[in-house]
């Protein structure tokens, strides 16, 4: 008979310090599932709103998620239906309006937070070797991001979605045999807002879902940038040993806090500011003007027509893919990349003036001209 | 020895003849360039190509609903409803469009009678509304023109209930990002890690000891 006390760890239970049940809770699961790998650390610089925009940005996505599913059960895909659907939903639907209001401001949210985290990521420099892989990623993050934006305008099949289906025909149509799957010819049995609620459904937010994942995985791996202002490693690519660490989750801790903000402020502006539901679609008028988010391409249009469009969304992503190319120094402080930062500065200049153009043109039609 | 097709010129370039990091970078942005004219001389050439390309249509029923599009969006504005009424009567396919309900409207817009003229129009072509089949393709699949819907009125129980709850949302995120704030800013962070520079640079207590019996 083995008369030995047990022990755990070396230590015998009355020796053993004393934990929770959660706790224990949490070590059955770790040992499991490996959550403990999330308690990795990061640097005390990162805790800050500005660091965290990437996250709040997932925090957004994660509400479209939630209350996209709850809206998929009440919308209907079809030209003849679709723009009646989203009626019921406002209408008919317990709490159809505020869900409905909470999808649309939530989308506004995640591309404005998309905005910022990308503009912190160039000013403060953190694309930097050996980060350019993650930038790039990040880049096309914010081009699904603008496309999920876009078919969500779409799929309310009011006028304005139609006439911005009818720019996205016409640029497809533009780009020849690369422009096929925008091309309504492509699947001319079935109509192109099925294959749109598609994409909006099942393929950008998928696709999203996977580079988000890679993207935070990356992260990891080369762990959150040194701040420009503070001393970094040897090498220049980590932040200092010296400087103070928290595991990520308290990090996580802190993003899901400016989340709750986040989800607030959006049940107020769903409940007081409802996005509205146009006219029912009619083909061959050009009478509304897009989300405030495709301005700047509208006054582009207006001046040089719609191959502008695609032109400037062409161009706007291959600088924005170049940065980590063109822009090889290792300083990361916005003083010493003055030509950078000087290029950064003119081109988020010339969207803000094109947007507020816009408040100056009149509307006029563009397709088929 | 035979080498594999390919493998061989790509092994020869790595090992042989090692191109210089400045010389691949340009011929990396030489591809690039390259890609981006192809691109834009390709879309160009596409742009001219669909450029003539016109908005007109000649079926009646559709330039009505286009009339009912103008009327729905700016009522206050008759003209761009009044001529697409005209061209709608002048169209040479006006199947399932009935010309004398259309004329009735064009007279309603004229004399100022707007809600009566969009009646009219609409039911001016509830014949060809009849026969469409299910929308495919870019069709819009629309058979009424209905207004936009209105803005929203007071607030509901429901929408009370739901800015309770959002303003809890926000109180208690508020209040959980000042707890879990970070220990220290970045100008404590800047000034902690120069003291801990500083420090480290420091001769030991050791050395300072034997400099002070020296």
């Amino acid at each position: 008979m083995n008369d030995e006390p047990a022990t755990i760890g070396g230590e015998t239970p009355a020796q053993a310090p004393h934990r929770s049940r959660a706790r224990r809770l949490l070590d059955v699961i770790d040992e499991r599932l490996g959550i403990g790998a999330l308690g990795y650390a990061v640097p005390e610089h990162a805790n800050s709103l500005a660091w965290s925009l990437g996250g709040v940005t997932a925090v957004a996505f994660g509400i479209l998620v939630v209350s996209g599913i709850l809206l998929v059960q009440f919308y209907s895909p079809t030209p003849e239906t679709a723009n009646q659907s989203v009626r019921g939903i406002v209408l008919d639907v317990w709490g159809g309006s505020v869900l409905r209001g909470v999808h649309f401001w939530a989308s506004q949210a995640m591309y404005v937070t998309a905005a910022l985290h990308l503009i912190r990521v160039f000013v403060t420099g953190s694309f930097k070797r050996p980060r350019e892989g993650n930038w790039l990623i990040g880049v096309a993050l914010f081009a699904l991001i603008t496309l999920a934006l876009f078919t969500g305008t779409v799929l309310k099949w009011d006028q304005e979605g139609f006439e911005a289906l009818g720019h996205n025909v016409e640029i497809g149509d533009l780009l020849g045999g690369a422009g096929f799957w925008f091309s309504a010819a492509f699947a001319n049995q079935v109509s192109i807002l099925v294959r749109i609620y598609g994409a909006h459904v099942v393929i950008l937010p998928g696709t999203i879902l996977v580079l988000v994942t890679l993207h935070g995985l990356l992260v990891k791996r080369h762990k959150i940038s040194p701040h420009p202002s503070l001393p970094a490693d040897i090498s220049g690519e980590q932040a200092s040993a010296a400087e103070p660490t928290e595991p990520f989750t308290h990090h996580l801790r802190r993003i899901g806090a400016f989340g709750l903000v986040l989800a607030g402020v959006l049940g107020i502006l769903a409940v007081f500011l409802p996005p509205p539901v146009g006219a029912t679609p009619v083909a061959g008028i050009e009478v509304t003007r897009p989300p405030w988010n495709f301005w700047w391409l509208y006054t582009l249009e207006d001046w040089f027509g719609l191959p502008a469009i695609l032109f400037a969304e062409v161009a706007l992503f291959i600088v924005l893919a170049a940065v980590p190319f063109a822009d090889r120094s290792r300083n990361r402080l916005w003083r010493r990349r003055p030509v950078s930062i000087a290029v950064g500065l003119v081109l988020l200049l010339s969207i803000l003036t094109l947007t507020l153009l816009i408040f100056v043109i009149p509307v006029k039609e563009h397709l088929g001209a | 020895m035979r080498t594999k097709p390919g493998s061989g010129r790509f092994g020869q370039h790595a090992k042989g003849h090692p191109v210089s990091r400045p010389l691949c970078a340009r011929r990396t942005c030489a591809a690039v360039l390259l890609a981006c004219l192809f691109l834009v001389g390709g879309v160009g050439s596409a742009a001219l190509a669909s450029a003539d390309e016109g908005n007109s249509s000649s079926e009646a029923y559709l330039l009505v609903q286009q009339a009912l599009g103008h009327l729905v969006h700016d009522a206050a504005d008759v003209g761009p409803a009044l001529e697409k009424i005209d061209a709608a009567l002048a169209a040479p396919d006006q199947e399932g469009v009935s010309v004398a309900e259309l004329q009735q409207a064009k007279a309603a817009l004229e004399a100022g009678n707007s809600v009566r003229g969009r009646a009219l129009l609409q039911e001016s072509i509830s014949a060809a509304l009849s026969t469409l089949k299910p929308a495919t393709g870019d069709e819009t699949g629309t058979t009424t023109v209905l207004d936009p819907l209105p803005p929203r009125g007071g607030l509901t129980g429901a929408g009370w209930g739901f800015l309770t709850v959002s303003m809890l949302a926000i109180l208690t995120g508020l209040a959980l990002a000042y707890v879990f704030r970070p220990h220290m800013n970045v100008r404590e962070l800047r000034l902690l890690l120069a003291w801990k520079h500083r420090r480290q640079n420091l001769p030991s207590k050791h050395e300072r000891s034997r400099r002070k019996e020296r």
